[in-house]
């Protein structure tokens, strides 16, 4: 009779346990603002992504006669106490520019296989690309990201300030800066 | 009968008998033996690596990473290091009386203090991030370094405003003549007198530089890596903190006034002139002196960071023995002056190094801080051993009371965990050279013996040559700037 009682009893424990230890996975929204830790995240990512891009198509003097003007992305300068993927935030910046269909892009990060390319074309293509024949830049975007955290008490505050600069390469100006500024503020439990 | 030999068992299993947990002779055996002795670094550091778990986890990571890196391997050493810091981060983010906190401040009330999960002192972060700096640089990362070191600038700049706070309250205290605050008040005299002993000592050691609780090193490494990223605000700010530590040393002096000359500090350039007569002369960086050379910038680490000892003092208890044992550091380390190291490039004198810092004054000072804890908890633990040896007497006679007593004294271990393959000085000298490559850079110790090694120099760039001396064995690591 003991052992009747007994076998249920462990077998709804043994349940338990089981179905407390398994982890649960699911999808989440990408954009989903809310925050995990201080530490510089993928919601991060999105927001300054998207708030420079649309801020820079809105405010930025660009040519009025509907030209695509040509620009590259240089990559984006992290002085943050963080290793975050700064080409992950060029990349996210770079393509939201595209899609708005305003621009024509060069890219450096893959000059080393195009100069391979040519070189392949000048020896071994019936009609190769000359050299020479590449689109100049006429703007240059640049980006820092900076971080300042400070500590009071219990209490840890931290703050991200992106910068993005658009240099006009032919006169040497710089048209356009905006900044984005994002604050996170931990505090240390009690208990 | 049978309780105090459950107990006795107890508190040998409790006291541990691997070799590793006899800190820090097992160290000196198994880790520091062969690093001086050029043994087998690769093996040494998976053992290290197999024990980054556990209440020892920050305390074996940065004994790993630091291995790891000494024999080359930086993706090793990076992994490790990255471990002691994610663990030291989320230390930090434990609620102030968190439970398990507690409970392990519980258990070391009854066995000892090494049952509190190892925390590293600040100097020891600091360090961490400046290897892991050159774990980066290794990776040709400067962008990598750049964030490490940081990390180590905000861990020292915490230390000060910690150090500035602490200070303010220990004079306010002190007027109020607090003695309820002393955890030995109810201590027998000769007890009193033991401790006090042992810590004017700790003092001593500590007090040898003011600056026990911030590194000139990191900073100084700090000012070369934002050198190398082209960033001379930024490391003329890391070489003004570095010289406040070392005022004396002519590199950092130099280095002072070639950057401020440069950025056109002219009220901080007309100070140092004053203070530094002899480097008044040095030209601003970017002038032509320097066109066409090569800097090179080296850091020599001398000998073994000093080991924390233990002091035992019998404690009695109402009707038995008890014992207290607290960890100190002895004042007889040799000072850094006794480092005297020559420079030569390509057969050329080119100065000597001169000391950054000491980081035996460093941890002196991290344990002399965290004393009235750890003699707080002895008291408590004296207490609660004195109530356990009253209940023998009472309930299992004097066979008990041999027992207990016994287990008191063998479970009573001070905690003597800190980090061991650290070096005990750090010395570094600049020069502005002749770019080649293989250069012969030479290293004469005044004692005798030289160090020859080929390294590459590139006009208008900075080598970082860094060199570790333990005992008989060189490590040597070339960062040519990116």
């Amino acid at each position: 009779m003991k052992k009747t009682i007994l076998l249920p009893a462990a077998a709804l424990a043994a349940a338990l346990f089981v179905s407390g230890c398994a982890s649960t996975i699911e999808y989440g929204d990408p954009t989903s603002a809310k925050p995990l830790s201080t530490d510089f995240g993928s919601s991060d990512l999105q927001q300054i992504a998207t708030s420079m891009v649309d801020s820079m198509l809105a405010t930025a003097p660009l040519p009025a006669d509907g030209r695509r003007p040509v620009l590259i992305v240089d990559p984006v300068k992290n002085k943050t106490m963080q290793h975050i993927d700064t080409e992950s935030i060029t990349d996210s910046i770079r393509t939201r520019l595209i899609r708005s269909g305003r621009f024509t892009f060069q890219d450096r990060t893959t000059e080393a296989s195009l100069q391979q390319e040519l070189a392949y074309q000048q020896q071994a293509a019936a009609n190769p690309v000359q050299f020479g024949q590449q689109v100049a830049a006429e703007y240059m975007l640049t980006a820092n990201l900076s971080e300042i955290e400070q500590k009071f008490g219990r209490v840890t505050d931290v703050y991200y300030k992106f910068t993005l600069n658009l240099r006009n390469l032919r006169t040497g100006t710089l048209d356009w800066a905006d900044e984005k500024e994002i604050r996170k503020t931990k505090v240390r439990p009690i208990f | 009968m049978a309780r105090g030999a459950v107990a006795l068992s107890a508190a040998l299993v409790l006291c541990g008998c691997g070799t590793y947990s006899n800190y820090p002779a097992g160290m000196n055996q198994t880790v520091l033996g062969p690093m001086g002795a050029g043994g087998d670094l690769h093996a040494v550091q998976a053992d290290l690596a197999s024990r980054m778990e556990g209440r020892d986890e920050v305390l074996f990571a940065q004994e790993a990473g630091r291995t790891a890196q000494l024999y080359g391997d930086y993706a090793a050493s990076r992994t490790a290091f990255e471990k002691a810091i994610a663990r030291t981060a989320a230390q930090g983010d434990e609620g102030v009386f968190a439970a398990k906190v507690a409970a392990q401040q519980a258990a070391a009330v009854l066995v000892n203090d090494k049952a509190i999960e190892y925390r590293a002192p600040e100097y020891e972060q600091a360090l961490v991030h400046h290897y892991q700096a050159l774990n980066y640089l290794g990776a040709r990362d400067l962008d990598g370094a750049g964030v490490e070191i940081r990390r180590a600038n905000r861990v020292q700049e915490e230390a000060r405003k910690r150090h500035e706070a602490e200070i303010d309250k220990a004079s306010a205290k002190s007027r109020k003549e607090d003695a309820a605050a002393d955890p030995l008040a109810d201590a027998p005299d000769s007890t009193r007198a033991a401790v006090a002993k042992a810590y004017a000592g700790l003092d001593e050691v500590a007090g040898r530089t003011k600056t026990s609780f911030q590194n000139a090193a990191t900073f100084f490494l700090s000012s070369v890596v934002w050198e190398m990223r082209g960033e001379r605000n930024d490391a003329y700010i890391d070489v003004k903190k570095a010289l406040e530590l070392a005022p004396a040393h002519p590199g950092l002096q130099a280095s002072a006034l070639r950057l401020g000359k440069r950025l056109g500090m002219r009220e901080d350039v007309e100070e140092l002139v004053r203070r530094f007569p002899g480097a008044a002369a040095t030209p601003p960086d970017g002038d032509g002196a320097y066109d066409g050379k090569a800097r090179l910038v080296v850091m020599l680490e001398e000998g073994h960071v000093a080991q924390k000892q233990s002091l035992g003092i019998p404690f009695p208890v109402s009707g038995g023995l008890g014992a207290i044992d607290i960890p100190f550091y002895s004042a007889t380390a040799s000072p850094a002056s006794n480092w005297r190291v020559g420079l030569d490039v390509a057969g050329r004198p080119e100065g000597s190094l001169a000391p950054l810092c000491r980081v035996s004054s460093l941890a002196a000072r991290a344990l002399s801080e965290r004393m009235p804890g750890i003699l707080a908890r002895q008291i408590a633990r004296a207490i609660a051993k004195g109530v356990a040896v009253q209940a023998a007497n009472k309930n299992g006679g004097d066979a008990a009371v041999i027992l207990v007593s016994l287990w008191n004294i063998a479970s009573e271990q001070a905690d003597l965990r800190s980090w061991l393959t650290l070096p005990d000085t750090i010395l570094s000298a600049d020069a502005w050279v002749a770019p080649g490559a293989a250069v012969p850079i030479r290293l004469r110790w005044a004692g005798g013996g030289n160090l020859e090694l080929p390294v590459t120099l590139e006009a208008g760039k900075t080598t970082l040559l860094y060199v570790t001396r333990a005992d008989w064995s060189f490590y040597s690591h070339a960062f040519v700037q990116p």
